[in-house]
């Protein structure tokens, strides 16, 4: 595909343990295109977050290859990877994974410190008033709800402006009021920067908001 | 691919090193920085002070910086080089006379001086017989005489009266207390007479053949002593003395202190490294999600390790600069203890004992805190998604090197001696291994044997044998703490006892000399009629000392000045039947009663100078007879327990029909004034030297520089607790999550706390026993090859020491977790 942004070539994962091998991913195959939306669902165990992070490049695959924005993440090391992820990924985790002692504003700086962007204080600023939280930047984690935590870590994948953004049970740890609004500010968001989106999850609510869905079980893909 | 810039990372660091503040390991890491920079810094700026003022003190016992002592007069030329090299001057000259009150006479020694004199420290005068002693920089104007108040009551004369000095009448207008100069005149024997050196032509009492010694004191910058020494025209019978040679009793002591200080300092840096390190390795822990996330938002390894970098960096700045300010603060106390060392204020410290401190805060936080922190730059991204995924720790060999190599770069600066860097260095490594080697196998078999005990230990063994690696570091930290602080402890015992053996509180304060032969019954009687039973007379028997095995001695043989001075010179050879208990045989054997042949015994260092050797046999000239014996024993004198003492020792018979006098030594009982003055009446011949003044100064010297050891120790003590709160705070999160956890499945608060106790005293006790056990070796390895002092083996102090720092770990760690045990279960768990 000529438009792609995440390709997944016979991926698979094994893990080596005191009780043996155990492949977590197996023979995994799919190609994302450009401003995508797709969902990644299955149960808990069927391999979900370690194809998450085999895309991201956090991890690296037992075989199979995986290209993002046409670069074989396995050809790289560590630091190429880290790069990769610098310059084209976002990120937004079930347990929000703010730093609790930098305030709003200081952790939706920090990705743009990290790759040495000019401005990052104004656009961080910018983006968090964009989530409505344009009264709390100064505020710290512990002072802030759930809900406000992740508005918090949604700004903070989004004001790179990635190419793509993974999203790992976003709404995991959200009552289901405020999981709602979270996933509208996600589709927005991702709608205003036509950002490519891959959404992990086992909610098969939030799954069907995105335009293509990806299932996994035990390990292997039933369709893509 | 954009190029990550190096200045938004190190923004990143500052805003993280503020943040940071209120971790506690972080805290933790920057305290133990405080605790050795402070350390390092009091101690190298006291002891630099110490050094500067015992500097200054020697001088003004030489009453000069530098002096020329010659049999005959200072030749212009040395004045002019004097003068050429910028320096201060002035001369006396010095001479045994009589002189006559009326029909008395009395032999004096004679101090001729000049203008100037002293050139350091000042004269100690009375203007009254009964009056107070005051200092004063005039010398005896023309035709005036200041003299030791004994001379007035020898002469029966008063202040103000006339004098008859060789052809010259003078006027007695002081007394004369003390010069700086006169303890380097310790056998001085006859009552001192000062008088102007302008006057000495009118006496007409130096002639040709008189026996004079000239002296030029000189006084002025070090460049400038440099200058005069490097260009001086000596003849052969010209000396030159630097003030180092003075009072080696205080040098000894102060000597052993300032070792002690270095290695008390050393000790505590070392043990502050420690600290940082453990804590270092607890702050690594607690930031490896954070650093996940880091590498998560595309962080390379150099970023990590420049964000690590910079925040360590900002820490050591800001701990190392309050280190060197407290520690120039607490150095003020330690001076203030030492006020009286000099008379005038302690010079002030040199800027590097401050530089020494800052760079010893930058060398440990680099040493010891950036191995752990560096093993951050390996966190795995993928953590961020899976908890359970393994951090690369530390590598201990590396961290080990690491830390060892800061040590040794520490040590030099500390301890000011390279042997003591390298025996601490080893013992450190030494009992690192064996304390790792202890930690495993005390995990293993307690491990192995909590099956058979009840609950309270079998969750307390459990947990030490379940956190194995995090046991056993413990361990390793706890012992070497116990280890440092025992050792000084042990050290620090002993230095005190020796130093107050040197001088107990009953070393003599008079010596007696030229006792006759005939007087020695009555002399006797007299001692025990005032409570002085069984004071020791030592007969004295002056003798030049002719050859040593066949080979003659000549002064233009030797080319040490002392040495030449020793042959030059009568010896004061001695005899006796036994050893005394000062002197100790250190070669070969003293001779005994059955073994009555004539024999020498020798004090070693003059055998070394003198290239005596055991077996060696000496020739002596005693007036007009020779003797002649084989050195039998070498002897180690304690020259500083002030009692009476000799370099040549002959068996008795040797000696027996030789013309001697005797000496003795005695401390005048309080409460008995007219001691001396009765003695003077009974046998006006005996000539009585009071060294009280000296033995008040050497005891407040010493009882000062005890004051700055116990001081210094604090620091030690400090840096213990360090390690004790960084080694508890390793295990902490974990050990409080179990206790809730326990509390929550219906554990007594006595049962948990069991289970702490039980698992902290087995720590505790292997800790202590290890640690125990390389203080003891250590301890005896400095005190015989560093400090060379006795080393007895002190049960007490190590069992307490020991039992001091189980108990302090068992009662801090135990304290933390029954506080978080107050809390309501529920907010607990959230918490931990």
């Amino acid at each position: 595909m000529k438009n792609a942004v995440l390709v997944a070539e016979n991926l698979g994962k094994t893990f080596s343990g005191p009780a043996g091998s155990l492949t977590v991913l197996d023979d995994i195959n799919f190609t994302i295109a450009r401003g995508e939306t797709v969902a990644i669902i299955g149960a808990s165990g069927s391999g979900k977050s370690t194809l998450l992070g085999l895309m991201a490049g956090l991890e690296v695959p037992s075989h199979g290859r995986c290209l993002l924005n046409g670069q074989d993440l396995g050809l790289l090391d560590e630091d190429g990877r880290a790069a990769v992820r610098r310059d084209s990924v976002g990120f937004v985790f079930q347990q929000f994974h703010l730093l609790p002692s930098f305030t709003a504003l200081e952790n939706v700086m920090l990705p743009l410190e990290l790759a040495g962007r000019p401005g990052a204080r104004e656009t961080a600023q910018r983006i968090l008033q964009s989530v409505g939280l344009g009264e709390r930047v100064m505020h710290y984690p512990r002072q802030l709800s759930g809900g406000e935590q992740q508005r918090v870590a949604l700004a903070r994948a989004y004001c790179g402006a990635p190419a793509i953004l993974m999203a790992d049970e976003p709404t995991g740890n959200l009552d289901a009021a405020t999981a709602t609004q979270i996933v509208d500010l996600l589709f927005e968001l991702n709608e205003r920067n036509a950002t490519t989106l891959v959404l992990v999850t086992h909610d098969e609510r939030l799954a069907a908001r995105c335009a293509r869905r990806i299932r996994l079980d035990a390990g292997r893909l039933l369709n893509a | 691919m954009r190029k990550p810039a190096a200045a938004s990372v190190l923004a990143l660091a500052w805003r993280f090193f503020r943040r940071d503040l209120r971790s506690p390991q972080f805290l933790l890491i920057g305290l133990a920085v405080l605790v050795a920079v402070t350390g390092v810094t009091a101690v190298s700026s006291f002891t630099a002070r110490v050094r500067l003022a015992l500097e200054a003190q020697s001088h003004v016992l030489l009453a000069a910086d530098l002096a020329v002592f010659s049999s005959q007069p200072i030749t212009p030329l040395l004045r002019q080089q004097a003068a050429a090299a910028g320096l201060t001057s002035s001369e006396h000259l010095s001479m045994r006379t009589m002189l006559s009150a009326g029909e008395r006479m009395q032999l004096t020694e004679l101090k001729a001086v000049g203008t100037g004199y002293p050139l350091r420290g000042s004269l100690t005068v009375r203007n009254a017989v009964a009056g107070p002693d005051s200092t004063t920089r005039e010398i005896p104007a023309a035709g005036e005489l200041w003299v030791d108040a004994r001379l007035l009551r020898l002469l029966g004369v008063d202040l103000g009266q006339q004098v008859l000095l060789g052809a010259a009448t003078f006027s007695i207008t002081r007394i004369l207390t003390l010069e700086p100069d006169r303890a380097g005149e310790f056998f001085a024997i006859a009552p001192r007479v000062m008088m102007n050196l302008a006057d000495v032509p009118a006496t007409g009492l130096v002639a040709p053949g008189s026996r004079v010694q000239y002296a030029l004191l000189l006084a002025g910058e070090r460049a400038a002593l440099a200058r005069f020494k490097a260009s001086a025209t000596l003849d052969a019978h010209a000396r030159l003395v630097a003030p180092s040679e003075a009072r080696p009793e205080v040098r000894a002591a102060l000597t052993h202190a300032e070792q002690f200080l270095g290695l008390a300092a050393l000790t505590s840096t070392a043990l502050a490294g420690i600290a940082i390190l453990l804590a270092a390795r607890n702050y690594a822990s607690a930031r490896v999600d954070a650093v996940a996330l880091l590498r998560t938002f595309g962080a390379n390894r150099q970023q990590i390790a420049l964000l690590v970098l910079g925040e360590l960096s900002l820490l050591g700045l800001v701990a190392s600069l309050l280190g060197t300010a407290l520690g120039l603060g607490l150095q003020e106390i330690l001076a203030s203890l030492l006020r009286e060392l000099s008379n005038t204020a302690l010079p002030l410290p040199p800027w590097q004992s401050a530089a020494r401190g800052f760079s010893a805060g930058a060398i440990a936080v680099i040493g010891f805190g950036l191995a752990p922190l560096l093993a951050l730059r390996h966190v795995p991204p993928a953590r961020i998604l899976r908890q359970d995924l393994q951090v690369p720790g530390v590598r201990p060999v590396a961290t080990l090197l690491y830390a060892l190599g800061a040590l040794a770069l520490l040590a030099p600066w500390d301890s000011g001696d390279w042997r003591l860097t390298a025996w601490l260095v080893l013992g450190f490594a030494g009992v690192l291994i064996a304390l790792v080697g202890a930690g495993f196998g005390l995990v293993a078999l307690l491990g192995a044997s909590r099956g058979q005990a009840g609950v309270a230990w079998r969750a307390g063994l459990a947990s030490l044998a379940r956190r194995r690696r995090q046991s056993v570091s413990q361990i390793t930290a706890l012992g070497l703490g116990i280890m440092a602080l025992l050792l000084l402890g042990l050290l620090r015992t002993d230095l005190m006892v020796r130093w107050q053996e040197s001088l107990p509180p009953d070393a003599p304060d008079q010596f007696l000399i030229n006792i006759q032969d005939t007087q020695r019954a009555d002399l006797q009687k007299f001692f025990a009629a005032r409570g002085l039973e069984g004071t020791a007379l030592f007969p004295m028997v002056r003798g030049r000392l002719l050859a040593i095995e066949a080979r003659e001695v000549r002064v233009e043989d030797y080319e040490d000045p002392r040495a030449k001075r020793l042959v030059d010179r009568e010896f004061n050879l001695s005899a006796g039947a036994t050893l005394k208990a000062d002197n100790r045989v250190i070669d070969g054997e003293f001779w005994s009663a059955t073994n009555p042949s004539p024999q020498f015994s020798v004090e070693v260092e003059l055998a070394q100078r003198l290239g005596i050797k055991l077996g060696d046999r000496l020739r002596f000239a005693i007036a007009d007879q020779t003797i002649e014996a084989p050195v039998t024993s070498l002897r180690k004198v304690s020259w500083d327990s002030m009692q009476v003492n000799f370099f040549v020792i002959a068996t008795p018979a040797l000696l027996a029909n030789q013309p001697a006098t005797f000496i003795t030594s005695f401390r005048q009982p309080a409460g008995q004034p007219a001691l001396l003055h009765d003695l003077m009446s009974a046998f006006p011949n005996l000539t009585v030297i009071d060294v009280g003044a000296l033995l008040t100064q050497i005891r407040s010297i010493i009882t000062r520089v005890v004051e700055a050891v116990q001081f210094v120790f604090l620091f030690t003590l400090a840096a213990g607790v360090v390690v004790l709160l960084a080694a508890m705070q390793a295990t902490q999160a974990e050990r409080l999550y179990d206790a809730v956890l326990m509390k929550t499945l219906g554990a007594s608060r006595a049962l948990i706390a069991g289970a702490v106790a039980v698992e902290f005293a087995a720590i505790g006790l292997c800790a202590g026993l290890v640690g125990g056990a390389g203080a003891w070796g250590g301890g005896w390895l400095i005190a015989h090859q560093v400090l060379r002092i006795d080393y007895a083996f002190q049960p007490l102090v190590m069992a307490s020491g020991i039992a001091l720092g189980v108990l302090a770990i068992v009662g801090v760690g135990a304290y933390a977790v029954l506080r978080a045990l107050r809390e309501p279960v529920a907010s607990a768990l959230r918490k931990h």
